[in-house]
């Protein structure tokens, strides 16, 4: 039987590669190169190119005394390399990402910790992997597996009919047509606006791969991580985590449920919000906001070691410093709903305990819906 | 006749728009009352089970009003502190779409249609808020005695004034949606200032003043029918008229 061609990384230091290689080698096949070993011929093998942020052993940049051939660091050699690929190869269909130490640096001021996909945004890269392991965070090797992964799933060439479209983005995303609630996951995607039609067949694609990476993996959406599902089905997070690593019954109950398309192991689980909302309408004949009925069921249908919260309307709080979802769950009476700079307008609210509000920065993001509450907090 | 028929879009439009022009009005612990309307109608919609579904405000999770300081009044000059809990029940069955693998366009009320409102006196922390009115509006069904839209005013106790037992008046209103129903009582709580708020809101508020429009044009085009085509007592007619099922999607 022929085996599938594995993934291909490019990646550039211009140090010793030996860990990240070995890394990686699990997964995809590695081009391991120094600065100035890379060729054009690399770049067509390569579904992801991995560039180190700090390049200072680059004996070629010396020579040459133009500073315009100089690239300060790995982003700028990563656009440049961009700038290879448009005008040599044509084809898009690559990612660009940077591997980094010292994500800080880049990160404008904010926590880089879970901010990736903000940073990435920012700097016109798919993505950024710090080189410190977020314990948050799938490894290194299936993360780069992933996207890679995703990048060889695109096309060649972009579908112009818009129904055609429509259908591959389903297809890539795994929609799950069969599922009765098949279509409303549908129609939620389409709310959040996926770039399919002349920006994805301007970019081959990538246009797609970037929302997924930057607007959609990392807020609550179409696609829920586990707190979100946690909140919804009014337990404490931690116990559904311990359920779904220890019960096969929690896993196997959930399993419709989890994302399985494109990028699905790349920030880790996801859950697709339409089938859980229907899941919840059957598990309670139709009270799936009546808290009390809502936990009775999931404890009845998911698991007996769900922790049931002790409140109606929870919440998942962000972190006021980084902005991503924290453990933290709280009723919605404690709240106030924030909006960071780069929070998707289809996102789900942004939530922070009003005592954060302390903070005249924090303040100063609470939406005017919530603001006459932090003016009247004691 | 009657079993009154509405679209899915139009109500999901309608609380959605709603849920974003209501701003500081909504009580604190209500943000997420709305949504979650939104959230069981499109499970209603995509449901293909042949039965008919309660849906509503529960009074589990009642939609709260911000506190009106005696906004009730010009100038403020109300008296009293006060809020308003706003419930509702609908017993709603999807309609099926004509093709099997489309989605459900419209609903149709088989049974309950009722808003209820009450309007609690904001009390000192530790104290329960006193009641100081409620009133319910209504969708009569085929049956029901009239008239067809409908306010009642309490009916829900044994005690006078209007005890269980006596349930009229049925006062004719023109306010059929539970999202209406919220608009209604937020602009009674703030006489000034909800008006000059929405005057900010014009995006979504050009969501909201369609489906209203039509919604009530609808309800006031077959109320002046009837009354033209009375022969007898205008008010009698009107009492015992019943719309088509299709009032509010005729422009379908």
């Amino acid at each position: 039987m022929i085996q599938p061609k594995r993934p291909v990384v490019l990646t550039i230091d211009d140090d010793d590669q030996n860990a990240t290689e070995l890394k990686l080698q699990k997964a995809v096949d590695v081009l391991a190169r120094k600065p100035d070993e890379v060729t054009t011929a690399d770049l067509k093998k390569a579904n992801v190119i991995l560039v180190d942020y700090q390049l200072e052993d680059w004996p070629g940049r010396q020579e040459v005394h133009s500073i315009s051939l100089q690239p300060g660091n790995g982003v700028a050699l990563a656009a440049v390399l961009r700038s290879q690929v448009e005008e040599h190869i044509g084809d898009q269909r690559r990612a660009f990402a940077i591997h980094s130490g010292k994500l800080d640096e880049l990160s404008g001021g904010l926590p880089a910790l879970s901010r990736e996909h903000a940073i990435a945004r920012t700097l016109n890269l798919e993505w950024v992997f710090s080189k410190r392991q977020n314990q948050k965070s799938p490894k290194l090797d299936v993360q780069v597996a992933a996207l890679a992964g995703a990048v060889k799933a695109l096309p060649r060439k972009w579908p112009e009919n818009p129904e055609k479209a429509q259908r591959f983005v389903s297809r890539l995303l795994a929609t799950p047509p069969q599922q009765p609630w098949g279509s409303r996951a549908a129609a939620d995607v389409e709310t959040c606006h996926p770039p399919i039609h002349e920006w994805a067949a301007s970019t081959h694609g990538m246009a797609l791969l970037r929302w997924l990476l930057h607007q959609v993996l990392p807020y609550p959406s179409f696609l829920w991580e586990d707190r979100y599902l946690a909140a919804r089905l009014c337990v404490k997070v931690e116990s559904l985590r311990q359920a779904l690593a220890s019960e096969s019954k929690a896993r196997r109950v959930l399993e419709p449920l989890r994302y399985k398309g494109v990028l699905a192991e790349f920030l880790g689980d996801r859950w697709w919000r339409a089938g859980v909302e229907h899941m919840l309408w059957e598990w309670t004949d139709g009270e799936p906001f009546n808290a009390v009925v809502v936990r009775d069921a999931v404890q009845a249908h998911v698991s007996k070691v769900l922790e049931p919260l002790k409140f109606n309307r929870p919440v998942v709080c962000v972190d006021p410093q980084s902005f991503r979802p924290l453990d933290q769950t709280i009723d919605v009476i404690n709240a106030v709903e924030i909006k960071p700079d780069d929070w998707p307008a289809y996102a789900e609210q942004a939530w922070v305990h009003i005592d954060s509000t302390k903070d005249e920065g924090i303040a100063a993001l609470v939406v005017p819906q919530d603001r006459h509450r932090i003016e009247s907090a004691p | 006749m009657s079993e009154l028929e509405f679209g899915f879009q139009d109500v999901l439009d309608e609380l959605d728009a709603l849920d974003k022009i209501i701003g500081p009005y909504c009580g604190p612990r209500s943000r997420t009352v709305l949504p979650q309307l939104i959230t069981e109608l499109k499970s209603i919609r995509d449901n293909l089970a042949k039965r008919a579904w309660p849906w509503g405000i529960r009074e589990s999770n009642p939609f709260y009003t911000a506190v009106s300081c005696g906004e009730y009044q010009p100038d403020d000059q109300g008296a009293d502190n006060v809020f308003a809990e706003i419930t509702s029940t609908w017993t709603i069955q999807r309609i099926p779409p004509r093709k099997k693998s489309g989605k459900a366009a419209r609903f149709r009320l088989t049974g309950n249609a009722s808003t209820r409102v009450r309007i609690y006196r904001e009390m000192p922390t530790g104290r329960a808020p006193a009641e100081l009115a409620m009133w319910r509006a209504e969708i009569g069904d085929a049956f029901s005695p009239g008239c067809h839209f409908h306010v009642q005013i309490l009916g829900e106790g044994d005690e006078p004034p209007f005890p269980r037992s006596l349930d009229i008046p049925r006062l004719p209103t023109l306010i059929v949606t539970p999202a209406a129903v919220v608009e209604y009582v937020v602009g009674e709580l703030f006489q000034e200032s909800w008006l000059k708020h929405l005057s900010s809101q014009s995006a979504n508020l050009n969501r909201w003043w369609p489906i209203q429009r039509r919604y009530l044009s609808a309800v006031l085009a077959w109320q002046l029918k009837v009354i033209e085509d009375a022969s007898g007592s205008p008010w009698g007619t009107l009492k015992k008229a019943k719309p088509d099922s299709q009032l509010f999607v005729a422009s379908f």
